[in-house]
């Protein structure tokens, strides 16, 4: 909300500084920058006009070319992320142990100090994978909620390294498709506990050079990291339909987790 | 700058994106679950070729399979089990040809299925490892459990060709010592005696076709008339596709001796050919007689009226072998079907040939050839013995047989017949029993005793819908309809069978009551085992075992269906992907 104010605020200054060149024109009252120089003579007592109380002085009137601008308060992230799994329960469903997947995150810096900031967000991963099992038509689907906690060192007009923490929650669908098991495909949904730990570099594409200004600025940024996520037992059963006296056994896939080292690249919009 | 910083930035993205490491092959390759399947006493063995081992299903008490996976060799050959079914036999090719010295020769795994008690879960374990220096594709096992024989012959269906020799000898054989105890870890020759040996087969052309495992016989046959001794002797006979060869097995372990290379003895080779026309005829039915002291065998051809006849008598001095068969040709005045040696009044040993050109069989005296022709109501091409199971009046050591034909080769409706080979005034048999049955018989299944071994199931030819059981103390034979032509199982208990045919349709006959008890599952069913599991159940059987039906539905992984075989009822447990689980 600060942007948008100066901006309101720097308008109206800008069209009374031109309105004072018309001296047939009275002054405008509502105007508080027109406070009288302290230099010159008081004007002759008059019957005071109705002029509203000026009760605090602006901030101010003139944009203050010294700051810089660019990092913006709020930033919403999209892009591409890359996980490495080497987990064994993780072969049934991929031919080479990469996990894609496509991220959006949120934040906005709540402290600054220096070079330093500190960025809050959400962030949301989804992503699903799919090989051949055995014959079988396998597919992993994965979706990851986690609050990042962002620490970024701003290194001036390239852009800012930031240190992210992310922990959360990741629900995984495996599914097997084997046709010994007619009409209901063998499946396992759960929650667990999911964390990424990551560095990165966040790059200024544009507008670049134009610090003060405050507009929406677009980013480039290349991330590394672990994910770690809490091991599961992939025990697939069929998904037999609710009343259905069947009695069919499952099969135990061994255990999952999906933890691994990763790499994401985002575009990002900082306003 | 920035558009440096991008591309590698992209550069490394594509780099780690492609080298992820790949899928083990476990997972990459198809599961082959078509004839893969062997019954076994207390489970059902599945060879997973693709991750060389076989995985035994074993069934709880609540009808539950469990999967215990036992290692095999590379590239599965064909596999076979003990008769008892507590062992199974897989031969595998190994990485052939051996290119490295990591790779992985030929061999043939003995595998136990086994439990202690009544009570306790079958286990199954690795009880030996022989390995070979060429790899074969086919394998016979001994009834009697003391050899196996591993031999190459036309190939096998079975074994993939990428692993087969550029260059192979088919009348390769390799002889295993199942008595031998346990061959050591690291031998020090591909194939060790005296657990196994290698050799070739003298050949005149031909390839094995077929192996039989003889009885015990003592031999040489009338040793005591030529004043030698007879040693108790197991022999193997290899039919050929020209000829028929007779190998020691007893002495095939021997040291070489002298020059020789091969161990054990040299088989004789009955050549069928005359060497001076080129008509080939090829063995076929081959019998030993199970008189332990007669020395005989006899077998006919697919082209000519001979019937053969070979009595294994004294060698002369300095031959390889203590015996020589003295061979009988007998002419049966048309093409046989099939033979047995029968006994008929006093012992007297016959050989009976069926010759269904001429609707008759033919008896036949082994030492003087001479034929006594039998004419029958129909013309029968199938012959089994059923003598102990019929109350022949007759007692002792000298009763006559009883011989059930049945089979038709103009596929009409000739039933099956009992023949009772004792000699009464005027012809040369006692009886002939026909029972009439409306369809062709195409097999007759024998039901194991103790109980109802007087039973046989007689199964009609694809497309009937009917097949029947035929009770010979009773000279009846039970119909059993079905919608559509079954596959039928006995269970090795001999107290029930099972008709399924390949969709979801299953039933449970009782051989107490001969009352079809119907199932379904929800899968197609492949083929059906009815196995032991743990605990005890009220049981005619003796001992009380609890047995449970498995239903194999081969599609996918292999899914099963598990019956308790002894109360089914409808709410069975299926089990699915059993080998999708992680090696």
């Amino acid at each position: 909300m600060k942007p948008l104010t100066i901006l309101f605020v720097i308008a109206p200054a800008a069209f009374a500084t031109g309105a004072l060149a018309q001296p047939a024109q009275p002054a405008l009252p509502a105007l508080p920058a027109l406070a009288p120089e302290p230099s010159q003579p008081a004007p002759s007592p008059a019957p005071a006009p109705p002029v509203r109380p000026v009760d605090t002085p602006p901030e101010s009137v003139v944009p203050a070319d010294g700051v810089d601008r660019r990092d913006g308060n709020w930033r919403i992230e999209a892009g591409y992320r890359g996980s490495y799994v080497r987990s064994s329960g993780y072969n049934p469903f991929s031919n080479n142990g990469y996990f894609p997947e496509f991220s959006l995150a949120a934040s906005r810096t709540l402290f600054r100090s220096g070079r330093f900031s500190f960025a809050p967000g959400v962030a949301w991963d989804v992503g699903n994978t799919g090989a051949t099992a055995r014959g079988d038509v396998s597919s992993l689907a994965m979706q990851r909620i986690t609050v990042s906690l962002e620490g970024r060192l701003h290194l001036g007009p390239p852009g800012y390294a930031y240190l992210r923490a992310a922990p959360g929650a990741a629900v995984q669908h495996a599914q097997i498709d084997d046709p010994s098991s007619p009409g209901a495909p063998l499946s396992n949904r759960q929650w667990v506990f999911a964390t990424d730990l990551s560095a990165g570099y966040a790059w200024l594409v544009w507008p670049r050079f134009e610090r003060s200004l405050v507009q929406p600025r677009l980013w480039l940024q290349g991330e590394g990291g672990y994910g770690f996520v809490a091991e599961q037992r992939l025990a697939l059963a069929p998904a037999l339909p609710s009343g259905s006296t069947e009695r069919a056994s499952g099969i135990d896939l061994g255990s999952l987790s999906m933890q691994g080292g990763f790499f994401r690249i985002a575009a990002a919009v900082s306003f | 700058m920035i558009s440096s910083r991008l591309t590698l930035l992209a550069l490394a993205g594509a780099c780690l994106t492609g080298s992820c490491g790949g899928q083990p092959s476990y997972w990459t390759k198809p599961v082959n679950t078509t004839n893969v399947t062997y019954g076994m006493a207390g489970g059902v063995a599945v060879v997973d070729d693709v991750a060389h081992r076989v995985v035994f299903l074993t069934a709880t008490a609540d009808q539950e399979l469990e999967a215990q996976s036992v290692p095999i060799g590379h590239n599965f050959a064909s596999a076979a089990t003990s008769a008892d079914g507590k062992k199974l036999f897989v031969l595998s090719s190994g990485d052939w040809p051996i290119q490295t010295s990591s790779d992985q020769l030929p061999q043939l795994t003995v595998i136990t299925l086994d439990s202690p008690n009544l009570t306790t879960p079958f286990q199954a374990s690795v009880s030996n490892v022989y390995t070979m220096s060429e790899p074969v594709s086919n394998l016979a096992i001994d009834p009697l459990g003391a050899y196996a024989v591993g031999y190459q012959g036309s190939g096998s269906s079975t074994s993939p060709s990428q692993n087969q020799s550029f260059a192979q000898n088919p009348n390769e054989i390799v002889i295993f010592n199942l008595t031998a105890g346990a061959v050591p870890k690291t031998p020090s020759s591909p194939t060790q005696p005296p657990f196994a040996v290698s050799r070739s087969l003298r050949s005149f052309g031909g390839t094995p076709q077929q192996l039989t495992f003889s009885p015990s016989l003592n031999l040489p046959a009338n040793a005591a008339t030529a004043g030698v001794t007879a040693t108790k002797r197991r022999l193997l006979l290899i039919e050929t596709n020209i000829d028929v060869s007779i190998l020691d097995l007893t002495h095939a372990f021997d040291p070489p001796v002298g020059s020789a290379k091969t161990y054990g003895r040299t088989e004789i080779t009955v050549q069928l050919t005359s060497g001076t026309g080129t008509a080939s005829v090829t063995p076929t039915g081959l019998v030993v007689d199970p008189g332990p002291d007669d020395g005989r065998i006899a077998f006919f051809t697919t082209a000519d009226s001979n019937v053969y006849t070979l009595q294994l008598l004294p060698a002369p001095a300095g031959s390889p072998n203590d015996f020589n068969p003295q061979i009988n040709l007998t002419d049966v005045g048309g093409l046989p079907s099939d033979i047995q040696f029968v006994h008929t009044d006093l012992g007297a040993l016959r050989v009976a040939a069926l010759v269904p050109t001429m609707s008759s069989a033919v008896l036949i005296e082994p030492d003087t050839s001479v034929t006594t022709k039998v004419a029958l109501p129909a013309a029968y091409s199938n012959m089994s013995l059923v003598t102990g199971v019929v109350g022949s009046p007759a007692s002792g050591t000298n009763v006559p047989d009883v011989a059930l034909l049945w089979g038709s080769s103009s596929a009409n409706a000739s039933g099956v017949a009992l023949w009772t080979l004792s000699t009464t005034v005027g012809q040369p048999y006692r009886s002939i029993e026909v029972l009439d049955i409306a369809a062709p018989i195409q097999a007759v299944l024998d039901v194991p005793g103790p109980l109802y071994d007087y039973l046989k199931v007689l199964a009609t030819p694809g497309g009937g819908g009917d097949f029947y059981i035929l009770d010979l103390s009773q000279r009846t034979a039970n119909p059993i309809h079905t919608t559509n032509s079954p596959l039928l199982t006995i269970a090795p208990d001999g107290l029930r069978m099972w008709a399924y045919d390949q969709s979801t349709d299953l039933a449970r006959i009782d051989f107490a009551t001969l009352t079809p008890t119907p199932l379904t599952t929800n899968a197609s069913i492949s083929v059906v085992y009815d196995i032991e599991r743990p605990g005890t159940c009220a049981s005619a059987a003796s001992p009380p075992r609890c047995r449970s039906l498995v239903a194999i539905n081969a599609q996918g992984t292999l899914g099963a269906t598990v019956f308790d075989a002894l109360n089914p009822v409808a709410s069975a447990r299926q089990d699915v992907a059993l080998l999708l689980e992680g090696p």
